[in-house]
């Protein structure tokens, strides 16, 4: 095992509003965007005529296991070994369908590079089942080949990064946004990837604290994404398609819903990712974005895995579903429901920091911000769905404005419809009462961390962090590693809401707004990779940075706020 | 794994691993476009407006069309941010070396039109002293406003709140964003420099 003493000594790391419809029917309409833009609406689809991707007869593609590579990038050839899979994405742009009725139409996706016959849809393939808990010399080493084309285009950079998101991976490999000239001598002078170039991303998928120790076990995600990241450009590549999910497994959660020494939550094609993304298209069907709405873009045609308001056959069972919302701007809030307008109750059991301690039952709806995960698991088998053909997922958040969303009204968007096939199965599957419990925070550790704020404000039209705009040359934080970190997040721009996101490790929620934060964030049970700011919060939380040196950022996951610089770089050092 | 070169392309979808194994993505064909669609001509309204040198121009005609251009919002009574932004939009116009007047252009636009008169323009960018290709322009306050709204500038405060984002973009290849203006002058440099020829590797 390479300890990380080793790779010092290699000097591979540093030593540094839309209108409601009727049930069944249409989607959200009515954007900020429209208001200022005058392109009309998108084309008026039927909802529910392709089958949701990820399922049935539309599975995703397994990325290809290639051979080793011989000349891996330095700074990650340290974690590759014996066990490590290799595998190969381009990133592309080709034109898909969005929905039956609808053309082709142009978006950048990543696909397998050896993915031959691949499908026309956004979202194409998955990685293979990713295992937590590798030692060095384990783990994935993808190539992201950009084969994006140079020509004009309306709207977005084709310049990439990917930031695999919830992902606790060395500085080189996070994705940073820009090739910075201020970095440690071990941080590669270009990290993005021109057209025509590459850039290797070691994923060691290894505990965190591994080389110091101690490994802390439950610090393991269950839902990651991956996501392009450039500098000021992010929100129009991500919209473009530049998006993706990739789940995570374990010996606890082994995804083996019959193997009765594990959770054996619901697996395989039970265990359903459900991306959310909303999509403006204009007249010819062509996607459009409006890369002058600083406030956030919002589409007005709802998407899931790719696809419009799609429809997925499930079974009388349980169902586990792993919701990203993968917009640039838009806050949902999720129901089950079916055409009377009634609602299900649903049990979460995962947010972004993996499991929770412990299920959150009879959850009558859940908000989902900007790059949150919040996984539930649905059970068709209850009682309540006795004599239900059909249930929706609903979008209940109405919201007119990038900058924050309306409020919660009756009704809304149904997202993707469930056709409940109504024979009895066999459901080997369980929600335990205990997922991945950790105990919170200890008194000591916090009162051995350092303390500091971070203050969100706007001033002269341009997001500030304590008073300043920021500069990604100049870390707005110098961390030491493995120093516990207690960080003041306050949001002092009203009119505004921020889900910021922090990089490299999970947030532990300790106070918000001097409250007890709810169960689902509330350290001891839950996780988080980015916590919401609305108008006047202040939330604390406690992080430490172990393993990986080198810059990060933390920033706004409204990706046109992140655009206008709503982000800080920190740096940890030794 | 054996590669090869042949690929084929209809309706810009991939076809491949026609026989005998997979052929790798190598590139993929998108929708033919030589130049960005109209969509993003309401965001550059072609407005006249005149500049310090008493010149009649429009807007998008003149300023914008087919060039890379840096935009920012000033008035010259602004005390408080207008005169470090200027100040550092100067170093980092030195900093922009040939491309400066060549193939980059920086274009303040007075969001108080009825004081800033072109005379009153000419002085204030004598006074920071300003090189050639960067062009100080006023105009009708409503004309001014369309510009500003199409750029996504629209805080509703005082004018002074419109006046601390740098709008940067190549409108032949269609690449528009924006960051803070006070930034190191290097950093801004760099972030606007990769717009110039996205042909050039390198980010
Ligand atoms: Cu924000």
């Amino acid at each position: 095992m390479v300890t990380r003493r080793d790779l010092l000594k290699m000097g591979i790391l540093g030593s540094s509003g839309f209108v409601t419809l009727p049930s069944g029917g249409g989607f959200g309409r009515v954007s900020r965007f429209f208001d200022h833009n005058n392109q009309g609406s998108s084309p008026r689809l039927t909802p529910f005529v392709d089958e949701l991707p990820g399922t049935g007869n539309s599975p995703f593609q397994t990325l290809t296991n290639v051979d080793p590579f011989s000349n891996v990038q330095d700074y990650a050839q340290p974690f590759c070994g014996p066990r490590t899979h290799y595998y190969e994405i381009a990133v592309v742009e080709r034109n898909v369908k969005f929905h039956r009725d609808l053309p082709p139409t142009s978006v950048w996706a990543y696909v397998d590079k050896w993915g031959g016959n691949i499908p026309d849809r956004l979202i194409t393939f998955q990685y293979p089942k990713i295992r937590l808990g590798q030692q060095i010399g384990g783990g994935y080493l993808a190539r992201v080949h950009n084969f994006l084309t140079t020509a004009p285009r309306d709207f977005g950079f084709p310049n990439v990064t990917v930031h695999f998101h919830g992902g606790h991976q060395p500085s080189p490999a996070d994705g940073f946004p820009h090739d910075i000239s201020n970095r440690p001598s071990s941080f590669p002078a270009q990290v993005t990837i021109p057209v025509g170039g590459f850039h290797d991303y070691a994923y060691p998928f290894a505990d965190v604290g591994i080389f110091d120790g101690p490994i802390e076990e439950a610090e393991r995600p269950s839902t990651y994404w991956f996501h392009d990241h450039f500098l000021d450009f992010t929100g129009q590549n991500v919209y473009r398609g530049l998006a993706n999910i990739a789940p995570a497994f374990d010996e606890l959660d082994a995804g083996d819903e019959t193997a009765s020494d594990t959770l054996a939550l619901p697996s395989g094609a039970h265990d359903i990712p459900l991306v959310l993304m909303d999509k403006t298209f204009d007249i010819s069907g062509t996607m459009v974005f409006d890369p002058f709405n600083g406030d956030g873009f919002l589409g007005d045609t709802m998407t899931v895995n790719g696809v419009v308001q799609p429809y997925c056959r499930v079974q009388r069972r349980k169902y586990r579903f792993r919701f990203l919302n993968g917009s640039n701007a838009r806050l949902y809030q999720i129901f089950a429901t079916n055409d009377l307008r009634q609602t299900f109750p649903m049990t979460q059991i995962a947010t972004e920091g993996g499991l929770l301690g412990h299920p959150i039952r009879n959850l009558q709806s859940f908000s989902l911000f900007m790059s949150e995960r919040v996984e539930v698991v649905v059970d068709f088998a209850d009682r309540i769905f006795d004599g239900q053909q059909v249930v929706y997922f609903e979008n209940r958040m109405a919201q007119s404005d990038g900058r924050k969303p309306d409020g919660v009204s009756s009704r809304g968007t149904k997202l993707v419809k469930f056709i409940i096939d109504p024979a009895t199965v066999d459901d080997p599957s369980r929600v335990p009462d205990t997922l991945r419990p950790f105990a919170p925070i200890s008194a000591a550790e916090l009162n051995a961390s350092e303390h500091r704020s971070f203050r969100f404000d706007r001033r002269h039209g341009v997001f500030t962090i304590n008073g300043e705009p920021v500069d990604i040359e100049k870390p707005v934080s110098i961390v030491q590693r493995n120093k516990g970190q207690v960080w003041t997040f306050s949001n002092n721009s009203g009119g505004w809401w921020h889900p910021n996101h922090v990089h490299s490790e999970f947030m532990r929620v300790l106070r918000r707004n001097g409250r007890t934060p709810p169960l689902n964030e509330l350290d001891g049970n839950a996780k988080k990779d980015t916590i919401l700011l609305k108008g006047g919060d202040k939330v604390v939380v406690y992080v430490k940075f172990r393993d990986y040196p080198g810059p990060f950022v933390t920033h706004c996951h409204n990706l046109e706020h992140e655009d206008m610089a709503m982000m800080g770089r920190f740096d940890v050092v030794d | 794994m054996g590669r090869r070169n042949a690929v084929l392309f209809v309706c810009g979808v991939m076809v491949a691993a026609v026989a005998g194994g997979a052929r790798p993505v190598t590139s993929a064909a998108g929708q033919a476009q030589s130049a960005p669609s109209s969509r993003l001509a309401r965001h550059f309204p072609n407005v006249p407006l005149r500049t310090q040198d008493n010149r009649d121009v429009r807007f998008y005609d003149d300023l914008v069309k087919g060039k890379v251009v840096l935009i920012n919002f000033m008035f010259t009574t602004c005390t408080s941010l207008c005169p470090r932004s200027t100040a550092n939009l100067v170093k980092v116009q030195e900093l922009l070396g040939d491309h400066a007047d060549r193939d980059v252009f920086l274009v303040s636009i007075s969001v108080d039109p009825d004081h800033d008169t072109p005379a009153v323009l000419k002085r204030y960018a004598e006074r920071y002293h300003t090189r050639p290709g960067w062009t100080f322009v006023t105009g009708k306050r409503e004309d001014v406003d369309l510009i500003r709204r199409g750029l996504g500038v629209r805080d509703n405060d005082d004018q002074s709140q419109h006046t601390g984002m740098l709008i940067y973009g190549n409108e032949a290849f269609g690449r528009w964003a924006s960051t803070p203006v006070m930034q190191s002058p290097a950093t801004l440099a760099a972030i606007v420099l990769r717009v110039v020829d996205p042909r050039a590797n390198g980010g």
